[in-house]
């Protein structure tokens, strides 16, 4: 016990599948989650479970990590029936997660995350940190993971982070390794050194069940593709027989949209502005340095660049929210570099703010309050001595039309924000940017975690508002998406913008080389 | 600067060098100030300073339990006030060390309260916490009513009076046991500096309660349960994302539960200790806020032992100084110290370059310095409220530097991350 590994006791049938799934159902209040769901997989292969968001793949693998509890369905493991009631029990049974959102404690030391609830202990309840470190290191050792123990969580990048996580689930000494959309947060040079660590790990006996909607990386790692849609089994396959179109067509039951742009000339007038913009860290560390770009009406600027390269602080830039150290934004020709958020708004800045739902919404409050936020100084919201008071009725009103015109599905416009799915969500926020005619557009991956169908009306509306003449700054982690929608792709790196490319020109991978730095850029502004 | 190479050094040395720096502010006020204050660095001033920092330092270290597994603990005032009537209950009837003892299981009661509410029910915690508070002084007074009233010299109100429990001088350094009195030697010898720094060494080891040392070494113990073992990287977990806890296999109720338990006993041990050693008597309101300033200490000890132990005798100092100091002139001349520290700040913010910082800390050093001067005295009440005046200062200069468990005060719900 303790921190060494479980040895798996294989006592059924030798020969039985590593998993066994047999007509799971997980219902929530108002939705079948999970529908009647088989899944097999065999000992020692990479199994991808792929589907769109809400197609139940998240939720059956909690069921599986013992996380909830189906509510019918048998689950068979090495040909032993098994009921989870907690993590813990999974645990035990050689299951092991690596979570989409780092399970880590980042104030804490990865030994400490590592060990957490399988600690090795002296007398008198004494962490042994020497053997846990030495048992780590065997490990990282052993599949090719290096990381130094003592480390800080939040120094850490977001691909040791993800080792981390992985060593976390074989320090308990997991044989079957769920990975729940490991690629989302890295960038391509990432996601092959995760392909190989998996491929490593499978070496080494390991089974892997691998949770993911890109398909391209689907094809490219699984040994078996099984594909929900709607919370139910639809298929499984193998790689060697299916395209990626035939499994995103599997995926979604219809054919796939894609971001794409009509060849428009964008007009010479500038929306938006910024010359020599830098911003300082609290430790006077330049996190937007020196930064200049110009987006014309009818232009859509996309910026790429790995999470935390300064995207974040130069909006804030823009939006008013980030003081700027040096530098001047001009809003359709003004200079705006000192002047309150609120007046920005007021003068035609849209912002789709990049997590909906710390920064876009107020979740319990009706979506007629919320279609007003940030619009609520500007009529139709607000009314009588000097727009002071809110015009309840004009809200209303405008938030009916932001309903109809973007396909927000709801009963109606006094549910609060959160009875809403995340695409609506979406389309909301996109609704009460777009109907206010902004000139310019800051939009911060808008496509962020909502399926399909309401991804392509976000991305219609943005062109549809380009062709308008609307001046759109675009950040995505979605890399065909940048490409696909974007007239320029400037990449930002280490706060500066070390690379201006043609997205006609330009692969997702060539595009990742520059987010790395691996590239030095030769345009650079 | 001196400041940097002091930060270089071992916890312990570091500690040391900010002590010896405080001392000579002390001196210097003394030497430089207009009048008589030798009662800055008397030995009875640093004797009752400890005394009165040790229920704030039990509150803030309850207070750290709690937090550090998530739970925002604003009730360790009403659980300090179970504490002094528990505490009275049992000295009374069975001694002051079983008085202590039960005075904990009083407290830990209001933190099992607390504990129910917000781990078990999901209660906001300040919503819980307020509750605990206003039931701490109403559940007092009602056994009173119940019980106190039957006793003699019992009211409603009060207790009868309680023994306290043995206390300890130090052989050789202080004298005990009949042994030479080196620090005395040392404070009547009257050289500037090692004196005073003697006086108050003497004044820390002479008839010190065994309550107080008890106190005292919960701090390293504290620091070793919290970072050393199993149990404390459980409770961490449970404050910094008990999420990533729960998915790892830990029980994260069952640590929040224990931890908040514990902050109840660590605030009953305090209301006991203000019960048993200080006041010799329950009486109804004596705790006088001692909860809330404990959880100001705390965050002034950015959430470690040895901070909220520093906090606490820098909060106690000053109540300390008000007896004895019959003219007034110490309690004066603290403004004067007031007016150094500031300037420090304000060295400090220049070198920093936040120059708001800086004008700031330097008219509040100017006002402190130019009341100094005008005026003899100062009103009682300043003393008074002058730890509430440092904790607002710290928080104005140093809350970016201050770091709360990544998790505090988030409602926890098993199974929904």
């Amino acid at each position: 016990m303790g921190y060494q590994p479980h040895s798996l006791h294989i006592q059924g049938n030798i020969l039985a599948p590593a998993i066994e799934l047999i007509g799971i159902t997980k219902r929530f209040p108002g939705v079948l989650a999970n529908d009647n769901v088989n899944l097999t997989v065999e000992e020692g292969e990479i199994h991808a479970v792929c589907g769109e968001n809400g197609a139940g793949k998240s939720t059956l693998m909690k069921i599986l990590y013992g996380m909830q509890a189906a509510d019918e369905g048998t689950m068979n493991l090495f040909g032993e029936e098994h009921t989870f009631h907690s993590p813990n029990e999974a645990i035990e049974a050689g299951i092991g997660m690596v979570h989409q959102h780092f399970m880590l404690a980042n104030q804490l030391t990865v030994i400490e995350n590592v060990i957490l609830g399988a600690e090795p202990v002296k007398k008198g309840g004494l962490v042994d940190f020497d053997s846990a470190s030495d048992h780590l290191e065997e490990v990282g050792k052993a599949y090719g993971l290096t990381v130094d123990p003592y480390d800080l969580v939040e120094s850490l990048e977001v691909g040791e982070r993800q080792r981390v996580e992985i060593i976390k689930v074989l320090f308990r000494g997991a044989k079957i390794l769920i990975f729940d959309e490991p690629t989302a947060v890295l960038v391509p040079q990432e996601v092959e050194e995760l392909f190989r660590n998996m491929r490593e790990l499978k070496a080494n006996g390991a089974t892997i069940i691998f949770i993911d909607h890109k398909l391209e990386e689907v094809l490219e790692i699984a040994d078996t593709i099984t594909v929900l849609r709607q919370g139910k089994t639809v298929a499984t396959v193998k790689p060697s027989e299916v395209s990626a179109t035939d499994l995103a067509e599997l995926m979604v039951g219809s054919e796939l949209p894609k971001p794409q742009l009509s060849d428009t000339e964008a007009s010479e007038t500038v929306g938006i502005k910024l010359e020599n913009i830098t911003v300082l860290a609290e430790d006077e560390r330049p996190i937007v340095d020196d930064v200049s770009l110009e987006i014309r009406k009818g232009e859509i600027l996309g910026i790429a660049g790995v999470e935390g390269n300064g995207q974040n602080e130069l909006v804030g830039a823009i939006l008013g929210t980030q003081k700027i150290s040096t530098g001047t934004i001009y809003l359709k020709g003004d200079d705006i570099s000192n002047t309150s958020v609120r007046s920005r708004r007021e003068n035609g800045l849209g912002y789709i703010p990049q997590d909906r739902q710390e920064e876009g919404l107020l979740l319990t409050a009706p979506l007629w309050e919320n279609a007003a936020l940030g619009h609520q100084t500007l009529k139709p919201f607000s009314g009588g001595w000097k727009q002071w008071f809110i015009d309840r009725r004009g809200s209303r009103a405008q938030t009916e039309r932001i309903r109809h015109e973007f396909d927000v599905r709801t009963p109606n416009v006094e549910v609060a924000a959160h009875a809403l799915s995340g695409g609506n969500q979406q389309k909301l926020i996109v609704g009460r940017e777009m109907v206010s005619e902004p000139s310019v557009l800051v939009a911060s991956h808008p496509t962020r975690g909502i399926d399909v169908g309401a991804q392509a009306s976000v991305w219609d509306q943005i062109r549809q508002a380009r062709s308008q003449g609307l001046a759109t700054l675009l950040i995505s982690a979605d890399l065909d998406e940048l490409i696909g929608l974007s007239d320029v792709i400037v990449v930002m790196f280490r706060g500066r913008i070390v690379a201006e490319l043609d997205p006609s020109e330009i692969t997702p991978r060539s595009l990742g080389a520059y987010m790395t730095g691996a590239t030095a850029g030769e345009n650079s502004g | 600067m001196i400041l940097n190479q002091i930060r270089q050094l071992p916890t312990w040395a570091r500690w040391a060098s900010f002590a010896t720096l405080g001392i000579l502010v002390l001196t210097l006020v003394q030497e430089l100030g207009q009048n008589e204050t030798s009662h800055l660095t008397a030995m009875t001033t640093s004797q009752t300073a400890l005394k009165w920092s040790i229920p704030i330092l039990l509150a803030g270290l309850g207070g750290l339990f709690a937090e550090r597994a998530g739970i925002i603990n604003i009730g360790l005032e009403g659980m300090m006030v179970l504490g002094t009537w528990f505490g009275a209950w049992g000295a009374f009837n069975f001694g002051p060390y079983t008085g202590i003892l039960i005075g904990i299981i009083g407290g830990a009661i209001g933190g099992l309260i607390h504990a129910i509410a917000t781990v078990g029910f999901g209660v906001d915690h300040i919503i819980s916490g307020v509750a605990i508070n206003i039931l701490g002084p109403f559940a007092a007074r009602f056994l009173s009513s119940e019980i106190f009233t039957g006793y003699q010299g019992g009211s409603v109100t009060q207790s009868p009076r309680v023994e306290s429990v043995d206390k300890f001088t130090m052989p050789f350094l202080a004298g005990g046991y009949d042994t030479p009195n080196f620090l005395k030697w040392l404070g009547d010898k009257d050289v500037p500096m090692l004196s005073d720094a003697g006086n108050i060494l003497r004044g820390v080891l002479t008839q010190t309660s065994w309550a107080t040392i008890i106190a005292l070494l919960l701090v390293p113990f504290s620091a070793w349960l919290l970072w050393r073992t199993r149990f404390g990287l459980r409770v961490r977990i449970s404050g910094e994302d008990p999420w990533a806890g729960e998915s790892q296999g830990v029980n994260i109720y069952k640590y929040k539960f224990i931890a908040v338990m514990i902050s109840g006993g660590l605030a009953g041990f305090g209301g006991a200790f203000i019960t048993i050693e200080m006041s010799s008597i329950y009486q109804e309101g004596g705790t006088t806020g001692r909860g809330f300033i404990g959880l100001a200490a705390l965050i002034f000890g950015n959430w470690r032992p040895g901070g909220i132990l520093a906090a606490a005798l820098l909060f106690g100092y000053p109540y300390a100084l008000q007896f004895g100091d019959f003219d007034g002139f110490a309690s004066h001349a603290l403004l004067l110290v007031n007016a150094i520290a500031l300037v420090a700040v304000t060295i400090w913010a220049i070198r920093k370059s936040k120059r708001a910082d800086a004008v700031i800390a330097f008219v509040l050093a100017t006002l402190s310095a130019v009341w100094y001067f005008v005026a003899d005295t100062v009103p009682d009440w300043w003393v008074k409220i002058l730890p509430y005046v440092i904790v607002i200062v710290v928080l104005i200069f140093f809350a970016q530097r201050l770091r709360m468990p990544a998790a505090n005060g988030q409602i926890y719900r098993r199974g929904q991350t």
